[in-house]
């Protein structure tokens, strides 16, 4: 990557276009990989890595109520935190674009005021808007720990010696 | 704050009420001035309404507003303006207009709140009307609750009745609730 410049990757959420600092991501994989369990708090695991990870739709974290029209298609995005990996469930992940920083503009305040979501604090200004977004942050630190709690919780039978 | 270049290229010439024919330029008198709305009147459906002239930064047209998730519904997303990024406002659910899927048709009525750059979107412009102040007339005992703070009174015009808005408290009513 060019000094100067951001990578980000460019996917598809409901309505929304986003893109995620490259840095936070660690892999895509499609989502036929994640297994789903219709948990509230967790729509599914993937095995990655000798590791059970927990996935989870990020369109309702978005706001977007119901389930997105995915086709069976969508994409799993594994996206670092504290607390580990953490697979977000996009409808696609579209592209990976290398932009110049300075193209990066904070959201003027009284958005962020009026929408009250964390980790949408920027754009890159091009012809069109590309909101920047931080999945993580979208999901709080308090639903962090509980996805990776649930997904701990869920695995724990298949890790277990016997199991 | 400077007008953006092209601001107000689609107002027609200003306009009396009283002979509906054009005054000479966009400024007006000087003299005149201090006893008289400028008004621009901008149309959402079938409704009429307006903003004083002094608080319209420029006139643009619609441009591709990018919706920002958990957005209020008056709040349409935030677009970019020569590389400054703006948010968009529907007016339609504040002032109690039916809503309509008119992305993309409007024009965006831009304006500065407490150093901020923000944008209305409207169906259409009209006129610049330079009006005697005595006829804004207060607004209608029909207009409920917190809209009555938001519109400073109204004022007739040829067959038009125009609602002229009080921005500063529509905007602080949207942004601080």
């Amino acid at each position: 990557m060019a000094s100067g410049s951001v990578s980000l990757l460019v996917v598809q959420s409901g309505p929304f276009r986003l893109a995620f600092p490259s840095r936070l991501v660690r892999a895509v994989v499609p989502s036929s990989e994640i297994v789903p369990l219709g948990l509230a708090e967790l729509e599914g695991l993937l095995w990655r890595d000798g590791a059970l990870l927990p996935a989870l739709a990020l369109a309702p974290l978005l706001g977007v109520d119901g389930v997105s029209d995915r086709g069976g298609a969508g994409h799993g995005v594994l996206v670092r935190s504290d607390s580990g990996l953490i697979c977000f469930i996009v409808d696609e992940a579209l592209d990976l674009v290398e932009l110049p920083i300075s193209s990066i503009k904070p959201l003027p305040l009284l958005v962020l005021r009026a929408t009250g979501i964390a980790g949408v604090e920027s754009a890159a200004v091009l012809d069109k808007l590309l909101l920047v977004a931080d999945p993580v942050k979208i999901l709080g630190p308090q639903r962090v720990a509980q996805v990776v709690e649930a997904a701990a919780r869920v695995g724990a039978p298949a890790a277990s010696p016997g199991a | 704050m400077s007008q953006f270049p092209g601001g107000y290229e689609h107002f027609n010439p200003v306009k009396s009420a009283s002979s509906g024919s054009p005054t000479h330029g966009a400024t007006g008198k000087e003299g005149a001035a201090a006893e008289s709305l400028r008004l621009i009147a901008f149309t959402l459906g079938n409704e009429w309404y307006a903003l004083e002239a002094s608080e319209v930064r420029g006139i643009e047209p619609e441009a591709t507003i990018t919706p920002v998730p958990r957005s209020p519904e008056w709040l349409v997303g935030v677009f970019n303006l020569h590389g400054n990024i703006l948010p968009a406002i529907d007016p339609r659910p504040i002032l109690g207009v039916p809503r309509v899927d008119s992305q993309g048709t409007g024009l965006m009525i831009i304006f500065l709140w407490e150093g901020n750059l923000a944008a209305l979107r409207v169906d259409a412009v009209d006129e610049i009307y330079e009006l005697p102040n005595a006829t804004l007339e207060p607004p209608l005992p029909t207009i409920e609750g917190s809209r009555m703070d938001m519109i400073l009174g109204q004022v007739r015009v040829r067959d038009r009745l125009i609602g002229v808005i009080h921005l500063s408290n529509l905007v602080r009513h949207v942004f601080e609730g």
